[in-house]
Formats: C-alpha cells, sequence, structure tokens
C-alpha cells in the first residue's frame, strides 16, 4: 500500500488552498496509482460545489466553517499502531472479524478476516479496481453522483480504502467489525477520509458493526462507506460513534438495496464537536425494506445533525425511520429527513418519527421530516416531537426512593430503549448504554 | 412511629390543609375519610413531598425524623411508602429493574446487602406468590398499558417488596370493580403486619369492609373534624359527609 505517499503536512484551510493542494498532490502522484481517478473525480465535485455553507440545503442546520479555518493536514508518516492496540479496541466478538482503518487509511496487515473466512473476501480499495472493474466503475458513478460536498472531500482525498464482499448465499458467522481508529496525535489537526464499499450478495446475510475510537486533538473523521444490498439480502448495520470530544465527525452512508433485500442501520452517537451523519439511500428493486434507528444523547456544546434521504424507487418497498435525540446541557440536535416516493414505486410503507427529549432550557432540536409522494397506493406518514422529562414520573421514581439523579436516568435509558434494544451483541449494547448515560463528560 | 402535628400545606398558593394533628403507632390501621375537596390528596402528597402540595407550618418526624426536611426519595428510604390513586405509566422502565433499584436504594440506606438481579428475582417472585400476581408483571415495564386494577395490584407488589413503615393508600379502591377491589384489599391485609402502619384514604365506606382500621378520621375543609373507631364508618353510612360539616362548622 502507497498510503504514505504524502511527504509534507498539508495545511487545508480554504477550498482554493485544498485545489491548489491536491494540484501539487497531482504533480507529485497520487495516494494510490489506482485511486487517483476517484480522487480526481471527489476534487473536480469539491470544487463545483464548493464549500459548504447555511445557504446550502443540506448544511441549513449545520455551520462548518470552522472546519476552512483550522489548518487540517492530511497524514503525513506511516501508522505505527500495532495488533495489540486494535485488539483492545475490538469487541469480543470480532477478533478475527475486522476491517482496521488508522487514521482513515485501511490497514490490511492489522485487518482479519479469519472467522468468516468462508463467507467473507475483503481486499484494499485499489487492489479492488484493479481486480474487479465494475467495483471502480459503480464507485466511480456513484462518486460523479455525489452533491454533498463534505462527502466529496472525503473522495478527493481518500488515501486507500477497503472492499468487502459477503459471498452470495453466505452468513458470516460474526459480526464484523469496522474499526476507525484514531491514533495518537496531537502535533497537527488530522483529516481523514475513510472509505469503504460493502457488496452484500445476493441471499447474503451479516451483521457490520461500524466504531470509532477517541480522538484527541482537532481531528476531522470524514468517512463514506458505499452499500451494495443484493436480492433477499439481510443484514444490520450498527454504527458506534462514542467520545466524540472535540473531534468533528462526518459520515456519509450511500445504499442500493435490491430485491427483497432487508438493511437496518443502528446508529448510537454521544455526539462531538460537530457530528453529521448522511444517509442517502436508493430501493432499487421490489420488496425492499429499509430501517434507521438512530440515538444521540449529546452533552456540552456538542452538535449532532442527520441528513437522510430515501427514495422508493420500486414497487412494494418499506422504510422505518426513527430518530432520537437527548438533549443535554447546550448541545444541539437537528434532523433533517425525506423520503421520496418516485413514480411507479406503488405500495409502498414509510415511516418516519423523530423525537427529542430537551432536559435543558438551553439545548435545541431542529426538526423537519419531509415527505414527497409521487405514486399512487402508498402508505405514509411522518411527525416529530419534543419532550422534556416529566416531572410527575420523576416524582413517582423518586417516591420509591430513587435520588432525583438516579431517577432521570432511569427515563433517559428508557427514552433511549427504542435504539438500544435493537442491539444484538450484549457487549455492545452495555458499553452503549452505559455511555449515553454519562452526562457531562464529553 | 409518624407524628403530625398541626400541618398547614396546600397548593398553588392555596392553604388547602388547615392544621392536622395525627399519630401513628407501628402496626395500626387509620382511614382518613372525606368527602371531595375536603384536603385528602393534599395530606397524602404532603406527607410524601410532592413539589406542588408544601408544608407552610407544622411538623411530621418518623421514628424522630423530620420528614419535611427531606427529599421524596430521603422520605421513601426512611420507610414513608404511598400507593397512589393513579400510578404513573413508564414506558422503558422494565418492572423488576426498577423496583431492585428502590430496593437496594433502600438496603444502601439501611447499610445492608444490596441484591444482585438473580437474587431479587427470588424476592419478587417470593412476594408475587404470596399476592396470587401473574409473572407476566416482571416482563413489563412499569404500568405500562396495565388496567385500573393491574395498576393497583402493581403498587402493592412494590408495597410488598420495600415493606415501609407507614404505608399511605390513596384512595386504592377507585376505579376498581368489587372483585378487583377485593382482591387488592385482600392483598394489603397480607401485608399486615406489627411493624407497618397503614393510612387508608378513602370516599366510601366499602373499603373497609375487607381493611378493618382501628381508627377513622374524618376530614372536611383541611381539618379532622372527627375521630373514632370503626363505627365512625357506620355513622358515616348513615348520615353521610354532611353531618360531619355542620359538625366542624
Amino acid at each position: 500500500m502507497n498510503a504514505t505517499a504524502i511527504n509534507r503536512p498539508e495545511a487545508l484551510k480554504t477550498p482554493d488552498d485544498i485545489m491548489a493542494d491536491f494540484r501539487e498532490l497531482l504533480v507529485n502522484g497520487c495516494f494510490t496509482t489506482e485511486l487517483c481517478g476517484l480522487n480526481a473525480v471527489g476534487l473536480e465535485k469539491f470544487n463545483s460545489t464548493g464549500f459548504p455553507s447555511r445557504k446550502n440545503e443540506k448544511f441549513t442546520y449545520l455551520d462548518v466553517s470552522d472546519l476552512a479555518k483550522a489548518g487540517f493536514h492530511l497524514r503525513k508518516e506511516p501508522s505505527q499502531t500495532t495488533q495489540s492496540q486494535v485488539e483492545a479496541q475490538l469487541l469480543p466478538s470480532t477478533h478475527n472479524s475486522r476491517v482496521v482503518f488508522v487514521d482513515g487509511v485501511y490497514m490490511d496487515h492489522l485487518s482479519d478476516i479469519s472467522a468468516v473466512r468462508g463467507q467473507v473476501e475483503l481486499i484494499p480499495l485499489n487492489e479492488a479496481f484493479t481486480q474487479f472493474p465494475e467495483i471502480k466503475i459503480s464507485t466511480l458513478n456513484r462518486a460523479i453522483d455525489e452533491d454533498d460536498p463534505i462527502a466529496n472531500l472525503n473522495t478527493a482525498f481518500t488515501i486507500n480504502g477497503a472492499h468487502l464482499r459477503i459471498k452470495e448465499g453466505e452468513q458470516a458467522q460474526a459480526p464484523i467489525e469496522i474499526l476507525f481508529l484514531a491514533a495518537r496525535n496531537k502535533s497537527y489537526p488530522l483529516f481523514t477520509a475513510p472509505r469503504l464499499v460493502i457488496d452484500i450478495g445476493a441471499g447474503a446475510k451479516a451483521d457490520f458493526i461500524l466504531k470509532n475510537t477517541r480522538e484527541f486533538g482537532s481531528y476531522l473523521h470524514n468517512a463514506v462507506v458505499d452499500v451494495n444490498a443484493r436480492e433477499n439480502s439481510e443484514s444490520v448495520l450498527y454504527q458506534f460513534s462514542l467520545h466524540g470530544g472535540s473531534a468533528w465527525r462526518f459520515f456519509k452512508l450511500n445504499v442500493d438495496q435490491y430485491a427483497k433485500s432487508s438493511l437496518k442501520l443502528v446508529n448510537v452517537s454521544t455526539g462531538a464537536r460537530i457530528s453529521r451523519y448522511a444517509y442517502d439511500w436508493n430501493l432499487k428493486g421490489p420488496g425492499a425494506s429499509m430501517e434507521i434507528r438512530s440515538l444521540a444523547a449529546l452533552n456540552n456544546k456538542a452538535k449532532s445533525h442527520k441528513y437522510a434521504t430515501i427514495r422508493h424507487q420500486a414497487p412494494g418497498c418499506s422504510s422505518r425511520l426513527l430518530f432520537k435525540n437527548i438533549v443535554n446541557d447546550e448541545s444541539r440536535s437537528s434532523v433533517d429527513s425525506t423520503v421520496i416516493v418516485e413514480p411507479g414505486a406503488s405500495g409502498s410503507f414509510s415511516q418516519q418519527l423523530i423525537r427529542n427529549l430537551l432536559t435543558t432550557d438551553k439545548g435545541r432540536a431542529d426538526n423537519k421530516p419531509n415527505l414527497m409522494i409521487h405514486a399512487d397506493d402508498v402508505q405514509c406518514s411522518h411527525g416529530a416531537t419534543i419532550g422534556q422529562l416529566d416531572e410527575e414520573i420523576l416524582f413517582y421514581l423518586m417516591s420509591r426512593g430513587l435520588t432525583r439523579d438516579v431517577a432521570a436516568r432511569s427515563l433517559l435509558n428508557a427514552f433511549a430503549r427504542e435504539v438500544t434494544n435493537s442491539i444484538k451483541e450484549p457487549y455492545a449494547a452495555a458499553v452503549v448504554e452505559e455511555n449515553i448515560l454519562r452526562r457531562g463528560e464529553e | 412511629m409518624l407524628v403530625i402535628e398541626n400541618l398547614v400545606a396546600g397548593f398553588e398558593g392555596m392553604e388547602i390543609l388547615k392544621g392536622i394533628s395525627l399519630k401513628v403507632k407501628k402496626g395500626e390501621i387509620h382511614s382518613i375519610m372525606g368527602p371531595n375537596g375536603a384536603g385528602k390528596s393534599t395530606f397524602s402528597k404532603t406527607l410524601v413531598g410532592h413539589p406542588e402540595y408544601p408544608a407552610s407550618s407544622g411538623s411530621v418526624t418518623l421514628d424522630g425524623k423530620n420528614l419535611l426536611e427531606m427529599e421524596p426519595d430521603q422520605r421513601a428510604r426512611e420507610g414513608l411508602f404511598m400507593a397512589y390513586q393513579n400510578p404513573v405509566e413508564i414506558p422503558g422502565v422494565n418492572n423488576v429493574e426498577f423496583l431492585r433499584m428502590a430496593y437496594n436504594a433502600k438496603m444502601a440506606h439501611l447499610g445492608q446487602e444490596e441484591a444482585d438481579p438473580m437474587d431479587f428475582q427470588d424476592i419478587v417472585r417470593e412476594k408475587m406468590g404470596l399476592l396470587n400476581m401473574s409473572g407476566v408483571f416482571m416482563e413489563r415495564d412499569v404500568n405500562e398499558g396495565y388496567s385500573g386494577g393491574e395498576k393497583k395490584k402493581n403498587e402493592i407488589l412494590q408495597m410488598a417488596v420495600l415493606e415501609p413503615k407507614v404505608a399511605i393508600l390513596d384512595e386504592i379502591d377507585s376505579g376498581l370493580d368489587i372483585d378487583a377491589l377485593k382482591v387488592v384489599a385482600e392483598n394489603v391485609m397480607k401485608l399486615k403486619n406489627e411493624n407497618t402502619a397503614l393510612i387508608v384514604i378513602t370516599h366510601y365506606q366499602r373499603l373497609l369492609d375487607y381493611i378493618k382500621p382501628d381508627y377513622i378520621h374524618i376530614l372536611s375543609h383541611g381539618r379532622i373534624v372527627k375521630s373514632g373507631g370503626p363505627e365512625l364508618a357506620l355513622e358515616l353510612e348513615a348520615t353521610g359527609y354532611n353531618g360531619f360539616k355542620t359538625e366542624a362548622a
């Protein structure tokens, strides 16, 4: 892997700076030769969309202007991360079914899929581009269609990613953990751009766990994951994004689902300086079903933004979206989700619900559930609620001997369970519950 | 012993309790009866520390400790319990988990060993057996989707597990048909022992057919206007509350 081709820090201060830096990188050679075209597409797209402002409808609720001022650098030295450092971060059930990125770069030698070898293939993205032209074409096509400026930055600056394939008809024997590990590095603000392509074969089944480790200092995690869920496949994608602290976390998920496939995303996050999760989801085949269960538990001045576009493009598809936010302290949450039922997608079923629990007067929650229906015979609903901890219930719990703090935590936990109950891996569920209730730490 | 002396309390600035005094000893059953608006709910909520029903003067002590200086949770840990007329529903909070937290809060307060989930299952099962309750209660969230009778049974289960020194039963007969009333009342009587005192608040004499009080107090316009033995209920049955209001005047 030629991930360390950059031999000088690249300060990314403004879009013009980024352009200049990238031109120089192109002169010096790409990160990897095979991904050069992809990087070029990303740069061109970013150049056309420009740096996002509040005027961009995808960023109405989120001011990211600080990003341009942060003076980010790309990774400039090889990773020194060891196997034991990786293993310390893994869930107990995924030691031999892991895909490891360090500071945004896929690490083949730190990854291990021996527990699922018969069902799963994993190769670096640059090799996938060479060996499987169809992967290169579909990834490039997605990049060409991408209109999210931050995702375009990922495409422009991804050093190397991974391609993960669940073989047709196979069921992965263990959950596959995709670990985004932040190496300790406080010397400069780091720009990372992990890229993962997941192909779930027809009739295949697998659970995936995406997890961030704690970042230190100013750190931009800007990940893009492309998923193709083939006919009759069934998968669950868990995303645990805890310990955000002072990091910027951006995540873009692009999904194409084919006939009768089922894909569920369970996202639990505790916020960050800014966290933004964008989902671009196409239900392309008849009878495809998707679900998002998302929980953000935010403290201090954390900001969390969810932006989802779900397109029903075939008959008989279903989508279920549940976004829940616990807004503590001076934190902010926003959810902007749109379900589009395209012409011909008759028999669609869709539910959207955004629920917010504000525990203080200084928090803020913005909600914008949208529905655009261009077909007949559909059943769609959307709604949003904002509430506070119920004082009568708090009193009831206290009158049984629980302190106010314990009573409040019980209610926060109860609010969260509609999402956390979906986590099948017990250790992960326990870690998540512990972290979402840790108020005032982040 | 619970000692209430000249308790004055109100709601939203209105004085509702106008000086109530009462002594309740271990093992005794006292019934507070009165018409709508007499102050029965204010009395119970003030005792357990509801923030909207503050006491403005007087004192309430339990075994010599001043309850009025305590938060609701502290009062509960000291041994005060109230079975609510309309218990709240708490979706997402499992009944048994909640009960274990409450039980362990009390045990920690008493300096005794807390129960782990397995041990606590045994404790709850024993109490549920005593009260002839279905195991389904263990699986469900607190009061969520319960019928009126189930909610009252669940309150009595909590009382059984927490073993309070003083239990206030706030109109637990309301909304129950006669069969459900009998079951709930019989369960209460199964829990009666020499260490637990009961304060039974009710409109109607019918509850007292099952929970036999040692003393009855008639509450009217925020005052106890008459106290007596069980025979007072029969007098009340014959005359209604109007006679007692006149007596108060």
